[in-house]
């Protein structure tokens, strides 16, 4: 009874240490278990495969009662008994072939009875166990839950080697991967480099070329070189494109950016190609898709080009139509559509044409050009950003490619497109337009900038003469060339006189003919514009035209001059002491920040008639500390204080930049004084307007 | 023969005019410990300031050599930039100022 206790005490133990699955526990499951059978010494050997079908039995564990015992005094068990033990066979000590490699005290070879038994989890052989005791059939029996967990445990740590194993195997796969994948951009970014680079001399080289003086045969050569290096620098760089998408490189940019301008931009480039073929593009984009959005518009402008290109290059004649609007199923997803009159898709061909190198007909490739990548990429770009892109033709009759795509919403706010506002009140204007579209788009445009009045009249010389002649005078004329050489003419002349009393601020739209800019000479044009009418374009224009008349109005002097505030936003010490020194004869007060961060707080808590503002400050420029005030004039209901840009740059780009922040006006650096003095009292006029009434 | 460089100059500036040199002659010395530390976007920003302002008051080399200073330093071409301080040095060593009612 006390034998059966003590056994099963021990062999409870010797099953706990497995569980406990630490460091010693193999060596205190052996020293339990040898305990329970009352043997001198026992060894525990692992079984590992070193073929298909072969295993050797490698010691991992030796007990020999209180006396330590190295795992190397284990006799090395030999192939044919492995192979019995590994077919379940339990073994007596003498049958067992093995060597012994060290005296150690224990002579298990030769000893008497000892056993052999095998461990395994169910079929799988994973070692074995030779103890120094004879056991019966019977302690064998009793035996046999220890040695199934035994055969467990040792079952469960082979899996756990495999899976770590494994996992290391997977992490260096990883790594690989994307080195791979690293040098697959990297190849991709040097080629393109690379193959631009030749490209770029090559095509410069035939500009220059042309510049020279060339006999006829020499010019044509030379252009057809230019053609064909154009050719090819475009199929490389949509080489270039794909490969990347396809390769995953492509990354899509996330920038605000101005729906309509991005549209109406395009739509400008692409009337070049359009009118050289006489075919008329128009576009319209839908009242309720916002203003802007968060996207990449130069990949967006990339599918547009391609789509529009496509239809002017099959379109023999008619017409092109571009529409944007909101898309139902994306959240801020727009649809965009190119509709043309053209030589249409067969249906065979329309899932086709959207794969690379495609072309729905081979002859027509001869006649009009292939399209190469151009919609394969398009594709993939719609399908970067979630959407779909699909064609509905007929032959004969033209097609229509639409595409949706998704876009975040932007948090530049009504704020910043109102800002960019011309000024006009006070103003009058007049629009000599036939079409009522036309007239209507434009009203809605002058009205929307505060015009005191605005009238429209067709094209009708008599009327427009009479309008004229009386005593109010027009501030602004929009006149359309649409309209035969003798109406020009009486019209042109009436105006003429009109803007030489009034000086009058004139856009000129469609004007086409050579005998057009002719007549037109005689005018003090602002602008030359083509239709349809583009919000950004018309106010670039009047901008452009009322900073012209600011600066040539004469100075008043300065006893005549009302006090003003006027923030000056510089950091260049050297600039506000400049600015101090032109207004040292002012009555003006002059408060300076130093940071985009600092004017915007001066001016949230002072009472300013005129911001000066450079628009290269650290910490926050001119454009956004801009922007912060007109958003903070527009929350707390303040009418808008006039602000002047003061920038280093003479760029277009720029001058639009600052107009679209918020700015009134423009200063390019270096300021002269007479032009910084003369756009403040221009504005100090609206200044005392607005302390006049709060 | 001196190669003094002269400039006409509003005469309401000529309270400001030796300062603005004597900064100039500053900022030569702050581009030099610039550079050897590879410190470009201090240099970029001097430049910057040095192209508008210069010019307003009167200082039109000060302008040029300004925006080649800022171009050069957002290439980080070190060579050039010391060309641009030597005759940015030259420059406000030899101007001679003189103020006139413009």
């Amino acid at each position: 009874m006390q034998e059966t206790a003590h056994f099963f005490e021990k062999i409870i133990a010797a099953q706990q240490a497995l569980l406990r699955d630490d460091e010693h526990s193999l060596r205190d499951t052996l020293a339990a278990f040898g305990d329970a059978v009352r043997a001198d010494w026992a060894f525990l050997y692992k079984a590992e495969p070193i073929a298909r079908d072969t295993q050797v039995l490698n010691p991992v564990a030796a007990w020999h009662g209180q006396t330590p015992v190295s795992v190397s005094a284990v006799p090395d068990i030999q192939p044919e008994s492995v192979a019995r033990l590994r077919k379940g066979e339990t073994l007596r000590g003498l049958e067992v072939n093995a060597v012994a490699y060290t005296a150690d005290g224990i002579d298990a070879v030769n000893q008497g009875e000892t056993l052999v038994m095998p461990v395994r989890y169910k079929e799988e052989f994973l070692g074995a166990l030779w103890v120094s005791c004879a056991l019966t059939a019977n302690d064998i029996e009793r035996l046999k839950p220890f040695l199934d967990a035994l055969g467990l445990y040792k079952k469960r740590k082979r899996v756990e080697r495999l899976l770590w194993e494994h996992q290391t195997e997977l992490v260096t796969l990883r790594e690989a991967a994307l080195s791979a994948s690293k040098a697959k951009s990297e190849f991709l970014a040097s080629m393109s480099h690379e193959i631009r680079t030749p490209m770029n001399a090559i095509l410069g080289a035939t500009d220059l070329l042309m510049e020279t003086s060339l006999s006829g045969e020499q010019r044509h050569y030379v252009s057809l070189l230019r053609n064909a290096g154009s050719a090819l620098l475009a199929l490389i760089d949509d080489i270039l494109d794909f490969s990347k998408v396809e390769a995953g490189q492509l990354r899509l940019e996330k920038i605000d950016f101005d729906v309509r301008d991005l549209v109406e931009r395009i739509i400008d480039m692409m009337s070049i190609r359009a009118n050289e073929k006489k075919l008329t593009i128009h576009y319209s984009v839908a009242p309720d898709v916002p203003a802007f959005l968060v996207g990449d518009p130069n990949r967006l402008r990339q599918i547009l080009v391609n789509l529009i290109g496509n239809a002017i290059k099959f379109t023999p004649a008619g017409s092109i139509t571009v529409s944007v609007q909101k898309d139902a199923a994306l959240a801020h997803g727009l649809r965009f559509s190119v509709a043309d009159t053209g030589i249409g898709v067969p249906k065979e061909k329309q899932a086709e044409i959207f794969e690379q190198f495609a072309q729905a007909d081979s002859s027509n490739t001869r006649r009009f050009g292939g399209v190469g990548l151009g919609l394969a990429i398009s594709k993939r770009l719609v399908e970067l950003m979630n959407g779909k892109i699909w064609v509905e033709s007929e032959p004969q009759q033209g097609s229509t490619f639409s595409f949706t795509a998704q876009f975040e919403p932007s948090m530049a706010t009504d704020a910043v497109l109102s800002a960019q506002s011309v000024l006009l009140e006070g103003r009058t204007a007049l629009i000599i337009d036939n079409d009522e579209q036309q007239r209507e788009a434009l009203a809605q445009l002058f009205r929307e900038w505060s015009a005191a009045s605005i009238e429209m009249v067709s094209i009708d010389a008599g009327k427009i003469q009479q309008r004229l002649n009386e005593r109010e005078p027009v501030n602004i004329i929009a006149l359309n060339c649409r309209m035969s050489e003798e109406e020009s003419e009486k019209i042109v002349a009436a105006i003429q006189l009109h803007q030489q009393r009034n000086k009058t601020i004139i856009i000129v739209f469609n004007a086409r003919r050579q005998s057009d800019f002719k007549r037109l000479e005689q005018l003090a044009v602002a602008a030359y514009l083509v239709e349809p009418v583009r919000r950004n374009e018309v106010a670039k224009a009047l901008q452009r035209a009322l900073t012209e008349e600011r600066l040539q109005s004469a100075v008043v002097k300065p006893d005549e001059q009302k006090r003003l505030a006027i923030l000056l936003a510089e950091d260049s010490l050297d600039n506000q002491l400049l600015v101090k020194a032109y207004l040292k004869k002012m009555p003006h007060e002059l408060d300076i920040a130093e940071t985009g961060v600092s004017a915007v707080e001066k001016f949230k808590h002072g009472a300013y008639d005129i911001v000066l503002m450079d628009m290269q400050m650290p910490e926050m420029d001119g454009y956004m500390a801009t922007e912060t005030i007109r958003r903070f004039e527009k929350t707390s209901g303040k009418t808008p204080t006039p602000i002047i840009a003061l920038t280093a740059h003479a760029l277009r780009e720029e001058e639009q930049k600052a107009y679209d922040a918020g700015c009134n006006a423009y200063l390019t650096k270096p300021v002269k004084r007479e032009d910084l003095i003369a756009t403040i009292q221009h504005f100090s006029k609206s200044a005392r307007l607005k302390n006049h009434v709060g | 023969m001196s190669d003094k460089i002269t400039v006409v100059i509003d005469k309401e500036l000529r309270d400001l005019v030796p300062d603005f040199l004597q900064r100039r002659i500053d900022d030569v010395e702050t581009i030099k410990s610039a550079l050897t530390i590879g410190d470009f976007r201090t240099i970029e920003t001097l430049g910057h300031n040095m192209k508008g302002s210069g010019a307003g008051y009167g200082f039109r080399e000060i302008s040029r050599i300004g925006a080649e200073i800022e171009a050069e330093a957002i290439a980080r071409r070190t060579e050039t930039i010391m060309a641009c301080l030597q005759a940015l040095e030259h420059f406000v060593k030899h101007v001679h100022v003189e103020y006139e009612s413009l």
